[in-house]
């Protein structure tokens, strides 16, 4: 069994699946108004904002992120803390970034992971009208699916993979 | 019966009859100082109006850490998916539970705190010892005043005071046990209520110390404390103090001095107790916050360790044999198994201890003192030559037996790159393992996870020595409450905003990124004006760091509660002098009565004192109820990271939200302003904190000027570290004089993009609608 990355972070019976590319790729398909969160990690920010870009997905930036996106010559939709996206994505009359109606999937990549964790688990109870995925480095069981635990090299194959099959 | 000239019915133990007092010229003036306000000695329901109103704002936003309850033998029970728990408690109420427990532990532990230091106290110096806060203030005691409606004279008057807090602690349990409460708006109301009861309980606790202790009297130039583990001589007997109850540490002192062993003896405190004991003795050494805990013990350093209560290690027996030196317990909180020797002869017992007795509990601050000294000053040349850490080629050693599994980089609370470091360190480079000291916690986490059993703590420290060893910074001395000299300078220009906040750097050590975010916090707001205070860990973990020009901020700032000052104001229970402070702006700046006025005084805060606590390393149950006592005020809280696992934060949505607010000018409800915008908000970065403090200081009452001012620092922050314009920037100008002149252009520009409107500033914020026009 796959374990929670930060590995006491058992929330309980119940627990998100191990996403695979192809399960990964399937779900934001689907989605109708997906959203990306991007946050402070970094670590694979380049490949989120193409991803926006490509798939046409709008992006908050939480933390101190933002800064960083400006000095990449870009901007998010919007700039939000980790708490006030989730808070909005909880409410089920919220109409969405760009007021088209309320998100159906939230793609985490790159929040801190225990403070990710902690927002998956409040969209989990409190926001059935959506699905997350995260995409974030290391299992997170309160996401409905999240990555398996990877080395750096293997988590950007996993990625590639994903967007290449957006792509097609 | 009767007690304490008092009688006291069966059945109404809450009602006094005072006899022979009530006709004295004392307790006239205690009749006449202030005519009694609408809530002394409030109960839960007391000011339950109050906290619904603060929750309609700032509504409870959990996020559950566990999906369960095992509270009970029904459990565990499944809460996910709208279940609920055999007892009927669904999800959201059972998170509000929980912040409760801990809020409730937290008053625990500092009530614990107050009930033990005030009868030590009053067993030194009797109840009739005055309370005496010298000739700059006048309103001292301002939460007692504020909650229980009285004015303390002697150590003995606060007695009453605790026996309310004991009280109210009960009720505050009590609901949380199965099949009580089953409302998650109550729960919180509850946790508010029992978070100012930790408030009140801190105020004792300090003014009991104060009094008793002879501590600084809000003193602006209280000593600079050489602190660090490189201000320890090495060559002297060398006694550390962990903990927060510093009945020992100034006994200890005393008994040294009267031994003229001053010089000859390092007496040095880890966490609050060592800011206490600087409070006591400027040559006492400040080795740090709890962080610094494990790496400190690790070391070696110590040849007597003294444990008083909370925050301290659970596993030190342990730890401290490893090092040889004895362990010495002296509160009931923390009893380890250890033999209670307080009535056995003190040399008795420091023979058996350098005979190799690895530890005693001694409860009487005196005796201990007498065996603490005396054990360290025989134990010194037992230890020397000792050597605690590993060289640094057993450190290679040691790191080739790594399998690197990486499970210590999972085991961590901050997931550091321990394997990592460990691969370097194989092949003789030990950068990585030194650049963990500095955000490394010392929790031993990952060690506990080693397969392999690698002693990574101290493998760390031995390869940051340098950095560790080399460096004596300097802290100052926890100066105690504001003085009222000082709010009557700051009172007007904090409320109309020219001021443009209180900035106020609390609580714990577990940081995300190690102590020198809360450093560089406090630099950026100290540099802008702010009044930056601080108290307890993040006091410490402030002192270690060096501005550009190679001073500490204790060093390079002043002392004093203004407008550019870095104030050290004392332990974790010397918060209660921030809150304190702040409500003295309403008693002296508005004039605002304080006896038994809640509602009135937090209603003052909340729309007009800008103020914003930042516990950046938010740990324990302790900072649950500080932060959620400090909410109830009317004043914001800003936590790290780790915060975000307390389960619940209190969040507005300014989007969805409607910010109502009553001008009492007007006498009309009118739109509002998101000022402060959340009342608990876990922030994910140092660099969003600090946009976010300038934010949360704006405030209804501020004049254009002070808006100004705020609106600059909040623009300026946001486009360093954002690098734009808030995207919320319109929802804090309501009219073109209150766009800070230097950016005029731009602010225009950007809210006619918004399609801002000009609107009027609110003539008298307030959040209390009077009764009869609800
Ligand atoms: S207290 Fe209630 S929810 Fe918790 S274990 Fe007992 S029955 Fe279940
Ligand atoms: S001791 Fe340091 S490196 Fe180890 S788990 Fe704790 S914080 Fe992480
Ligand atoms: S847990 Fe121990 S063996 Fe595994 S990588 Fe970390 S230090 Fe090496």
């Amino acid at each position: 069994m796959t374990r929670a990355y930060q590995c006491a972070n058992v929330p309980g019976p119940h627990l998100g699946k191990v996403g695979t590319p192809a399960s990964v790729t399937s779900a934001i398909k689907r989605a109708e108004r997906p959203i990306l969160i991007v946050g402070s990690e970094l670590a694979n920010l380049n490949w989120a904002l193409t991803l926006a870009k490509e798939q046409n997905i709008p992006i908050v930036a939480t933390a101190h992120v933002a800064g960083t996106i400006a000095e990449m010559g870009a901007n998010p939709d919007r700039v939000l803390g980790a708490i006030e996206i989730t808070n909005l994505l909880k409410s089920p009359e919220w109409s969405g970034i760009r007021g088209e109606g309320q998100h159906d999937l939230a793609i985490f990549v790159d929040v801190l992971y225990y403070l990710e964790a902690q927002m998956l688990s409040a969209l989990k109870h409190f926001a059935p009208h959506i699905k997350t995925i995260s995409l974030t480095k290391g299992h997170q069981p309160n996401a409905n699916q999240s990555l398996p635990n990877l080395s750096k090299k293997k988590l950007g194959e996993f990625l590639a993979e994903v967007a290449e099959g957006l792509a097609k | 019966m009767i007690k304490n000239e008092r009688v006291i019915i069966d059945g109404m133990e809450n009602v006094t009859i005072n006899i022979g007092k009530i006709t004295t010229e004392e307790a006239l003036a205690e009749e006449e100082w202030e005519p009694m306000g609408p809530t002394p000695k409030p109960g839960i329901l007391s000011l339950r109006n109050w906290d619904h109103r603060l929750l309609k704002d700032f509504p409870p936003f959990y996020a559950p850490i566990c999906d369960m309850c095992c509270l009970c033998t029904y459990g565990k029970c499944d809460l996910t998916e709208n279940r609920k728990g055999a007892c009927g408690i669904g999800i959201e109420a059972q998170q509000a539970r929980m912040v409760l427990i801990a809020c409730c532990i937290g008053t625990a532990a500092h009530a614990g705190h107050a009930n033990h230091v005030l009868h030590e106290l009053i067993r030194w110096h009797g109840s009739d010892h005055p309370i005496d806060l010298g000739p700059y203030i006048d309103v001292e005691a301002p939460i007692i005043r504020t909650v229980v409606g009285t004015i303390p004279k002697t150590l003995g008057d606060l007695e009453e005071i605790l026996n309310y807090v004991n009280q109210q602690l009960v009720h505050a349990l009590s609901s949380t046990h199965t099949g009580q409460e089953g409302s998650f708006i109550d729960f919180e109301s509850k946790a508010l209520h029992v978070s100012m009861i930790d408030n009140l309980a801190k105020e004792v606790a300090d003014i009991a110390q104060i009094a008793g202790f002879d501590f600084p009297k809000g003193d602006p130039d209280a000593a600079l404390i050489d602190f660090g583990f490189g201000s320890v001589d090495r060559t002297k007997p060398i006694i550390v103090f962990i903990g927060h109850y510093p009945a020992v540490s100034v006994a200890t002192i005393d008994y040294i001095e009267e031994r003229g062993l001053s010089d000859k003896i390092e007496v040095c405190g880890i966490c609050c107790t060592a800011i206490e004991t600087s409070r006591y003795s400027a040559s006492a050494k400040v080795i740090g916050p709890l962080s610094m805990q494990q790496f400190f013990v690790r070391s070696g350093i110590a040849d007597v360790l003294v444990l008083d209560e909370q925050c301290v290690r659970t596993d030190l027996l342990e730890e401290a044999q490893k090092t040889g030196a004895p362990l010495i317990l002296t509160t009931d909180k923390i009893c380890y198994n250890l033999p209670d020797v307080t009535s056995q002869d003190p040399d008795k017992v420091v023979a058996d201890l350098l005979n190799g007795t690895p530890g005693v509990l001694i409860s009487d601050p005196h005796k201990a003192a007498k065996v603490i000294t005396e054990t360290a000053l025989k134990m010194k040349p037992k230890r020397d030559g000792l050597n605690h850490l590993p060289e640094l080629d057993e450190v290679q050693k040691l790191a080739e037996e790594c399998i690197k599994c990486g499970w210590c980089d999972r085991a961590c609370p901050n997931s550091l790159p321990v394997k990592d470091a460990m691969i370097q360190a194989k092949e003789g480079d030990f950068g990585g393992l030194s650049n963990l000291f500095s955000p490394c916690m010392s929790c031993g986490r990952c060690e506990s996870e080693c397969k392999k059993e690698l002693p990574i703590i101290s493998m760390i420290l031995k390869s940051a020595q340098e950095i560790a060893f080399g460096e004596t910074y300097t802290m100052r001395a926890g100066r105690g409450p504001v003085l009222d000299t000082e709010i009557r300078k700051v009172g007007a220009p904090l409320v109309l905003g020219e001021i443009p906040g209180i900035v106020a750097l609390v609580g714990c050590s577990n940081f995300p990124n190690g102590e020198v975010e809360v450093a560089k916090i406090a630099e950026e707001f100290a540099r802008r004006n702010y009044i930056v205070v601080a108290t307890g860990c993040s006091a410490m973990a402030m002192a270690m760091y060096r501005c550009e020009d190679g001073q500490t901020l204790y060093e390079k700032y002043p002392g004093s509660f203004d407008a550019g000052g870095v104030v050290n104001i004392g332990s974790c229970v010397a918060n209660a002098h921030i809150i304190g402070a702040a409500i003295k702006v309403a008693a002296i700046f508005a004039r605002i009565p304080l006896r038994g006025n809640f509602e009135e005084i937090a209603d003052y805060i909340l729309n007009k004192v800008g103020a914003c606590g930042v516990a950046w390393g938010a740990m324990s149950q302790k900072a649950a109820s500080i932060g959620t006592g400090t909410n109830r005020w009317g004043i914001p809280v800003i936590v790290g990271p780790h915060g975000s696992k307390y389960r619940r934060a209190y969040i507005s949505n300014k989007e969805l939200s409607e910010w109502e607010l009553y001008d009492k000018r007007a006498g009309k409800v009118v739109e509002g302003e998101p000022a402060p915008e959340h009342l608990m908000y876990p922030a994910e970065t140092m660099e969003e904190a600090i946009v976010l403090i300038a934010k949360f200081c704006i405030r209804p009452s501020d004049n254009a000027k002070g808006r100004q001012i705020k609106l600059s620092n909040y623009v300026d922050l946001h486009k360093k570290y954002m690098g734009t314009l808030p995207p919320d920037l319109h929802l804090f100008v309501r009219n073109e004089r209150d766009i800070p002149i230097t950016m005029k252009s731009e602010v225009m520009e950007y809210l006619e993009e918004a399609g801002w409107e000009p609107r009027k500033a609110i003539g008298d914020p307030s959040r209390l609608v009077p009764e009869e026009e609800v």
